[in-house]
């Protein structure tokens, strides 16, 4: 206990000392803020009182510099002397004092900007060195001819600077006739013109596109691109602006080799996709990847703004991942924001968009449907001995049907009836600043995305302030913080029991059942009338609360501080929010199942954490060596509070408050904490750019392992060779880059629960005599060894750039090995438990990945730019440990399999091997072939699989269940073609995959040829056996007069099985091949000339219409074969369980800048 | 220790700096965190709201809790049809339209080691144990203030494991006789032992129980496990192996004990207003009104889509029904038919012919959920300790009009029935005939009727004749030899053993 409070007092203390500090610097920040915007020199418009009687000059000046932020260098002999001075000035300019002050003492004065230098008149020294010194003008534009404000202008090797005036244009004075100007501005390409005696210096920046002198983050650093010794892959704001990208990982889609965004949850609004970087390092269950956002680590990077990134890095090989250790295992999303650039300006972003469904799936009509159910329970009439002749109302209610069903024509399609087409609108407004001591960026973002399933929606507020200023020479601050709140609402779409969604029903009910039927109050019709029905999922939609809100709050503030030259200490201390509420609230008016009580419950839970890093950086170049070294410390606790209540059976069903239910039916809360602590160094070096290498560890510590195992070493090594440096690659100037890398490292995953090494106790309640008991017992084993899961990967790459880096390609081959496995192993249930958290076996993933830009047409009007990456991922599981080779799971009837030699979760199922015809049965019915009890002619016929020896042994019985498919692809893709032509733009981006399987589960319901359900329409053209063969001349259960008057075809289609007898659903015939492509995006924007803008008002204005998820194409009969219903479980991967579909969306948008 | 180290490390290049004004404020965030905490303290974070096994185990009141988790086990079984479907639905009492959906070809004889649901019901009976051996290995060493409680807890421990090994080994043989906690590693050692070990281990466990629980429990305690309801279990024990002169004893005991008797009427052995009465000698416990302690067996019985009064609620998918030949079964005029089943009830607006059980539905608290019904579940009622004394003394010796025939002639009585005389029942054989319809009738639906059958011997003969029934599938399905009278060992604990030696596989499977 006593530790425990000294941990908290430290908490609060550093708590309070940041809040003080964040109360510090966001003062300072206004006041340099504000001065940066002036618009006047510093000299002309400071002014000073003074009043002072029988002072030296010295002291005088002394004064001066207190009162304002110019500064005096003299040499103090010159001006020491005992001569005092009256001085009486009001609201004075510097020149006016000075001209008074030094009257008469035969000293002169030089203004530049805030620096005076005094010097004796006629003295050489200073004096002599200023006269040599010259004045240079000009004026910064970019390749369109607009000026450039904001463009720092450097004489290179001095401090001596200035920042371009919004016009683009610039005044330096003090600048020696022989010295360099040097002119960056972020996102361009830095210049260095030598002076020579010129005093005008026009220059015309161009943009960084080409990317090789791009700088690219590392994890506590940067790096240039082009000396870069892992893998990382860089994505900038061009794949998000001008797309309705709702949440950043949507962007990720198609951008980036090695790196796999899938949407399995489908398109839910609000919710994020699955980034998977180099396939599945775990098999424990969570393999995302840890994200770093502005320099802390998160989770997740749920309800980031797009519109405020400024670029993603990912840390893909482990000699870039091991610096975030054990956290590093399934790759590093480096997210970092956008800083104040420029002069000030307002830019103001907004779109509006219509989503409609990209997919109907192809269910039965309502006269399908009619014609199938007639045909159903004529053959059960038949089956239980009947005869066609008999008049309906002989049969039992069960095999009869209504004479209605014969005219209506009153259907409902209720699969239109759920979805819609939703609007979505997103604005944004930010704006940004960068003075020559601070910078300054904010933005409030307002999205609101109505889902395409009726009444389903997601909104969002962000704002966010990112600021830094520069307090001296030597140190700056900077504080982002960001706030978040957002509202969804999925409707009970979402729910992991995928057969009670609303959606699901829909696709399921009977087309016979009205909008106006199916709740408690307006009744259900008879199955004998309508078939199956269920809760009117319309109603159910529109009144079931499913509801969440987030609020986020993340802030951090730094300080960096240069000591001596080349080394910096920086400090980083950052408290995070995490809020969430959540209400569910079912009237029991449209409760599925419950016996209409109303049900509802809400839960509430709150994470706060903080993190406090430290590194010091030296950095230091000496005739061709440059050597960076790194040193860092790091700490984390983190801390989560849940509280749920669940109720039911309300009164009145107008509020929906707990608070009035009439059954409390639980309330809990809970508590966790999590920390981490961690010490980490990177040396790099490389010789005149050529010779690199790199090597890095981290030593870190989790509460989440066993007391024998809290800590881990992560090291790695990486070496760079750039060939092109060599002296004998000089006659091939066309090639800019070859540089070949290799690399080696370690990095480890902690995501499990918080104190899974720990055994811990549950409580078991029972009652006796009625009264409730309260009961406890272990409820897991301890295991005081469970240690970390560690990624050993091995890199080659290859990055090659020519033609004036027209042409860009990079290579990479990897080979991770993931051992000690973190994973629930299923243990004998003798033991009391069904698993054991510990550490298992190793799985390896093996891939290739190819990242290629090409700047096709770069003169003229006509600009194409090509961008293509391919990646392709083997995984393969070498071990699980002890005795074991595989293990399985099921979720509903759907087995999983990962076994030794194969891939992560395959599906175990039984094969097909075509169907059942009449030639596999002899004449007395029997099966000739191997057949489940109570198959019949035209089910599909099951492989009976050879045992070790080849030998089958003539049963079906789950010895038969085999691998079978997976749901990782062999090959995903993303190609993204640019083209603009004077101020008109136009991108598609074409993504997909090959390989690849999906199970569709939703199949068990509406697609297994059950009656009374609504079905894919190919069951009309199942198998039929010879029915008056069977039954005797005329027994034809198809309603062929039905079918005529419908135009609906009964014939076999050659796959569909008899949907009588028995038909596996555990089997390949509901696994269908992954493969698709998709044309995700396609952008038509266009810039406003500024000779028609004709106004002051913007500085640029753009236009664009924007259309996503344009198609898809593949042969899944589902929503979309993306999926992966059971979501981050990676041993149950690829099941469509009543998946959401996805919405293709138009939107129009605009960009304005103030 | 080696990472104190580091810290001082840091520091001392900090040091190194001394003449550098380093900004203050970085420097007192680190030092606010060095100091504050050392890494080790920092890393061991403390469950605040899960108690830890470490210090449990070690009070009275631990135990008290403990045992009520031992209880909740066996609930947990009892609560929904898993477990129900082996133990009825194998039997001749309910039909088999089910096969290959929820019972796996458990009721066709076609099952394997691939059922899921066996393996729900087998992996509850073993949490039951390791539960019972938490406790029995730690209560010796913890004094108790309240001495008689102790040896109750310790009786209750004995008498629910003996019933779980009991219930295991006569559903799937012999098994590892575990009596301590073992590591994960050990168990894994432990192999099975024959189903006659394990009986002698129910046995031993039973007459320990015995020894030490009360004959009876009052006020809140009512419903927890008494001597009488040990020795029921041990007395079933020995019928089940033929050893009626030992099941005499016991069941005596209880007989006259003078606690327990007859209700007068049928339907009150199930109601749950009659509950924990005179009727029930040891029953599982449940209770209604959302209390989290409710089952969903009894809404089970009937099919999803039923709406009548039976239940507020929807049933569940594919309930059993009971066979036409239980329903032959009946003689006219017996009261217990209406109360045990019922037909033309309303699924989903159609009015099925079928017959479903509705023995379990008898409701005072009306349930709020499918998973809240308070109705106790029987393991063993009076009437049967009392049938199972009148099968002993006709087994030691037929007596005309003796005391076994005012047992079962009672027993009729209640179901409206005429007495049985020696004339219509003139020797030993035809009273075991008289016994084995008399039972099947009582008990249907509570799980007694496949037991019943093994012990007799006669579950291959008339399970074979059942399947003739044109209902039953005619003939298709046949209980095809006698290693059938167990299940498989479920596949998916074979492959968690992954060794034969230890944990092999029933012969047949």
């Amino acid at each position: 206990m006593k530790k425990k409070q000294t941990s908290k007092v430290g908490y609060y203390q550093t708590l309070f000392k940041l809040l003080r500090i964040m109360r510090l610097t966001l003062g300072l920040l206004l006041i340099v803020v504000m001065q940066g915007w002036a618009v006047k020199s510093y000299s002309q418009r400071t002014t000073l009182t003074l009043d002072m009687r029988n002072a030296r000059i010295v002291d005088v000046l002394e004064e001066i510099e207190n009162q304002t932020d110019f500064y005096f260098l003299f040499n103090y002999e010159q001006i020491n002397s005992d001569k005092t001075v009256d001085i009486k000035l009001t609201n004075s300019k510097i020149e006016e004092t000075l001209n008074v002050l030094l009257k008469g003492t035969g000293l002169k004065y030089t203004i530049n900007d805030r620096q005076i230098v005094i010097s004796r008149d006629g003295s050489a020294g200073l004096n002599l060195l200023m006269q040599q010194k010259i004045r240079i003008s000009g004026k910064v534009t970019d390749t369109s001819g607009a000026s450039l404000p904001g463009v720092s202008v450097v004489v290179k090797g001095t401090t001596n600077g200035i920042i371009t005036d919004t016009d683009g244009k610039y005044i330096l004075s003090n600048v020696p006739p022989d010295g360099t100007l040097m002119f960056s501005f972020v996102g361009m390409k830095t210049q260095e013109i030598p002076v020579t005696g010129k005093i005008t210096i026009n220059v015309v920046m161009t943009e960084e596109t080409v990317g090789l002198d791009e700088v690219v983050a590392i994890g506590y650093g940067t790096v240039k691109k082009s000396n870069l010794t892992s893998s990382v892959s860089k994505m900038t704001d061009e794949a998000i602006k001008e797309r309705p990208i709702t949440n950043v990982s949507e962007a990720f889609q198609g951008q980036l080799a090695g790196v796999r965004s899938q949407a399995a949850k489908g398109g839910v609004p609000g919710e994020e996709l699955t980034i998977r970087i180099r396939g599945l390092n775990t098999i424990n269950g969570d393999s995302s990847p840890l994200y770093v956002i502005d320099g802390v680590p998160r989770d997740n990077m749920t309800d980031i703004n797009p519109g405020d990134i400024a670029s993603i890095q990912i840390l893909k090989d482990a000699s870039a991942t091991a610096i975030y250790g054990s956290r590093g295992g399934n790759g590093v999303v480096l997210i970092d924001t956008k800083t104040g650039t420029g002069k000030p300006s307002i830019t103001f972003d907004a779109y509006y968009g219509w989503q409609t469904r990209e997919k109907t799936l192809n269910l039965m009509s309502g006269p399908e449907w009619v014609s199938y159910n007639m045909y159903y329970r004529n053959l059960n009439y038949l089956r239980a001995g009947g005869s066609m002749s008999d008049p309906m109302s002989s049969r039992a209610t069960s095999y009869a049907y209504p004479d209605s069903w014969s005219t209506t024509t009153d259907f409902t399609d209720w699969q239109n009836a759920v979805l819609e087409t939703a609007p979505m609108q997103s604005y944004q407004l930010s704006a940004s600043s960068k003075g020559d001591r601070s910078s300054l960026y904010f933005s409030v973002g307002y999205l609101d995305q109505d889902g395409i399933v009726l009444n389903t929606y997601y909104k969002r507020m962000n704002a966010r302030l990112n600021g830094s200023m520069d307090i001296s020479k030597k140190m700056r601050l900077g504080i982002n913080m960001s706030m978040t709140h957002s509202d969804k609402d999925a409707r009970s779409t979402t729910q992991s029991n995928g057969k009670e969604s609303p959606l699901h029903h829909a696709l399921m009910i009977s087309p016979l059942m009205t909008l106006t039927e199916g709740t408690r109050d307006w009744g259900t019709p008879s199955a004998y009338e309508v078939g199956s029905t269920y809760t009117n999922p319309v109603e159910q939609l529109k009144h079931t609360t499913d509801n969440t809100r987030y609020l986020r709050a993340m802030t951090s503030v730094y300080g960096e501080y240069d000591i001596i030259d080349g080394l910096t200490f920086k400090t980083q201390y950052s408290f995070n929010y995490d809020g969430s509420s959540y209400e569910f609230y079912q009237p029991g008016n449209v409760t599925y199942n419950n016996g209409y009580v109303t049900k509802g419950n809400s839960n509430a839970n709150r994470t706060t954490d903080w993190v406090a890093q430290n590194t010091l950086t030296y950095d230091k170049l000496f005739n061709g060596h440059h050597l960076n070294v790194l040193l860092g410390q790091s700490a984390e606790k983190r801390k989560y509070y849940k509280i749920y209540a669940e109720a039911t059976g309300w009164p009145y069903e107008s509020i929906e408050t707990l608070n009035v239910a009439s059954t409390a039916v639980s309330a809990t809360t809970e508590r966790t904490t999590y920390a981490n602590a961690s010490f980490f160094g990177r040396v790099s070096y490389d010789y005149k750019e050529k010779y690199l290498f790199t090597a890095s560890t981290r030593y870190d510590g989790s509460s989440r392992f066993g007391s024998n195992q809290k800590w881990g070493l992560f090291p790695s090594f990486s070496a760079g060779w750039k060939i092109n440096e060599e002296s004998f690659m000089d006659t091939m100037d066309w090639i800019s880059l070859l540089k070949l890398r290799v690399s080696w490292g370690m990095s480890g995953n902690d995501r499990i629960g918080d104190y899974e090494y720990m055994a811990l106790l549950d409580t078991y309640n029972t009652s006796w005599n009625n009264v409730l008991v309260s009961g406890v017992a272990a409820k897991n084993i301890a295991n005081e060894d469970l240690q970390w899961e560690s990624t050993k990967s091995l890199d080659f790459g290859l990055d090659f750039s020519a033609l004036k880096n027209r042409l860009q390609m990079n290579i990479d081959y990897y080979i991770n090995t993931t051992d000690n496995l973190l994973y629930s192993v299923p243990i004998p249930y003798t033991t009391g438990f069904d698993e054991y958290t510990t550490n298992v076996g190793s799985i390896r993933n093996r891939g290739l990945e190819v990242d290629i830009t090409s700047r096709n047409i770069t003169s003229g009007a006509f600009k194409w730019e090509t961008e293509l990456n391919l990646s392709r991922n083997v995984n393969k599981v070498l071990s699980l440990g002890g005795n074991t080779d595989y293990f399985t799971e099921s979720s509903y009837d759907a087995k999983f399999i990962t076994k030794v030699g194969g891939p992560i979760s395959q599906f175990y199922c039984y094969r097909t091997d075509g169907f059942l015809l009449s030639s596999d049965f002899d004449d007395n019915g029997n099966a000739l072939v191997p057949i489940f009890s109570g198959q019949e002619e035209g089910n599909y016929k099951y492989v009976d699989q050879p045992d070790a020896n080849g030998n089958t042994d003539g049963v079906l019985n789950s010895s038969d269940l085999v691998p079978y498919g997976n749901n990782l692809p062999d090959l995903t893709y993303g190609l993204t073609n640019r083209f603009s032509w004077k101020n008109l733009e136009m991108s598609v981006l074409i993504q997909g995959q090959f390989g690849g399987d999906v199970l569709y589960l939703g199949q068990r319901h509406n697609d297994s040829g059950m009656d009374g359900r609504t079905i894919y329409s190919r069951w009309l053209r199942a198998y039929k056996p010879d029915y008056e063969g069977l039954y005797g001349e005329g027994e034809n259960p198809v309603p062929t007069e039905y079918n005529t008057k419908h135009n609906i075809d009964t014939s076999w289609d050659g796959k569909t099985p008899n949907p009588f007898g028995l038909n596996q659903n555990n089997s390949d015939t509901r696994i269908y091949d992954a493969t698709y492509w998709r044309i995700k995006n396609i952008t038509l924007s266009y810039t406003l000339p500024k000779n028609i803008l004709r106004t002051n008002l913007f500085s640029s204005l753009k236009c664009y219409v924007s259309l996503d998820n344009v198609k898809t194409f593949s042969d899944y009969p589902g929503y979309t074969p993306e999926t992966s219903s059971f979501g981050n479980g990676t041993t149950r991967l690829g099941v469509d369980y009543s998946t959401y579909p996805l919405s293709r969306r138009c939107t129009l948008g605009v960009n304005i800048v103030f | 220790m080696h990472t104190w180290r580091k810290h001082s490390l840091l520091i001392k290049n900090q040091n190194k700096m001394k003449n550098i004004a380093i900004p203050k404020i970085s420097i007192l965030l680190l030092l606010s965190f060095l100091l504050t905490t050392s890494c080790d303290d920092f890393l061991t974070t403390v469950p605040e709201s899960a108690y830890s096994t470490e210090g449990f185990y070690e009070s009275e009141s631990d135990f008290e809790y403990a045992i009520a988790g031992v209880y909740s086990a066996q609930q947990e079984l009892f609560n929904g049809t898993t477990f129900f479907r082996f133990t009825i639905g194998r039997s001749d009492d309910t039909n088999v339209m089910e096969t290959n959906t929820y019972m796996y070809g458990g009721d066709t004889f076609t099952d394997g080691d691939d059922c899921s649901a066996l393996e729900t019901a087998w992996s509850d009976l073993w949490i039951v144990i390791s539960r019972c051996n938490a406790i029995l290995d730690k209560i010796d060493g913890v004094d108790f203030d309240d001495t008689a409680m102790k040896n109750y807890i310790k009786g209750e421990a004995y008498a629910l494991r003996a019933w779980t090994y009991y219930t295991l080994s006569i559903s799937f043989g012999g098994m590892p006789l575990i009596d301590t906690e073992l590591s994960v590693e050990e168990t894994k050692k432990v192999a099975r032992s024959t189903q006659e070990e394990t009986f002698a281990f129910v046995e031993d466990d039973y007459k320990k129980a015995i020894d030490l629980l009360p004959a009876s429990w009052t006020g809140d305690n009512l419903g927890r496990i008494t001597k009488y309801a040990a020795e029921g279990g041990l007395a079933r024990l020995y019928m089940f192996q033929s050893d009626f002169s030992s099941a005499k004893t016991y069941l005596k005991n209880i007989i006259d004990s003078g606690l327990y008797g007859m209700e007068e009427e049928y339907k009150n052995c199930f109601t749950e207003s009659n509950e924990n009465g005179k009727e029930r000698v040891w029953e599982v416990q449940f209770c209604g009104g959302e209390s989290g302690e409710g089952q969903n067996f009894s809404g089970a019985s009937v099919q999803e889509g039923y709406s009548g009064d039976l239940t507020p609620f929807s049933g569940a998918s594919a309930a059993m029904h009971a066979s036409t030949n239980l329903l032959a079964e009946y003689e006219d005029g017996d009261l217990r038919k209406d109360i045990t089943v019922a037909t033309g009830l309303n699924i989903n607006g159609i009015l099925e012919e079928y017959y479903y059980f509705i023995k379990f539905m008898y409701y005072s608290t009306v349930p709020q959920s499918t998973e809240d019904w308070g109705i106790n579940l029987p393991v063993l009622r009076y009437t049967d300790v009392l049938m199972m004394y009148a099968e002993c003394l006709n087994e030691d010796s037929y007596v005309a009009g003796g005391e076994a025939f005012s047992i079962i002639n009672k027993v009729r009585e209640r179901a409206g029935l005429g007495a049985l005389t020696s004339a219509t029942v003139p020797d030993q054989d035809s009273f075991r005939k008289a016994m084995i319809h008399e039972r099947r009738i009582e008990f249907a639906y509570e799980s007694l009727r496949w037991p019943d059958l093994v012990r007799w011997g006669i579950a291959k003969d008339v399970m074979t004749t059942f399947l003739q029934d044109n209902d039953e599938g005619a003939g298709i399905y046949s209980m095809d030899g006698d290693y059938r009278k167990i299940y498989a060992i479920p596949g998916d604990e074979m492959s968690r053993y992954s060794d034969e030696t230890v944990m092999w596989q029933n012969p047949g499977y």
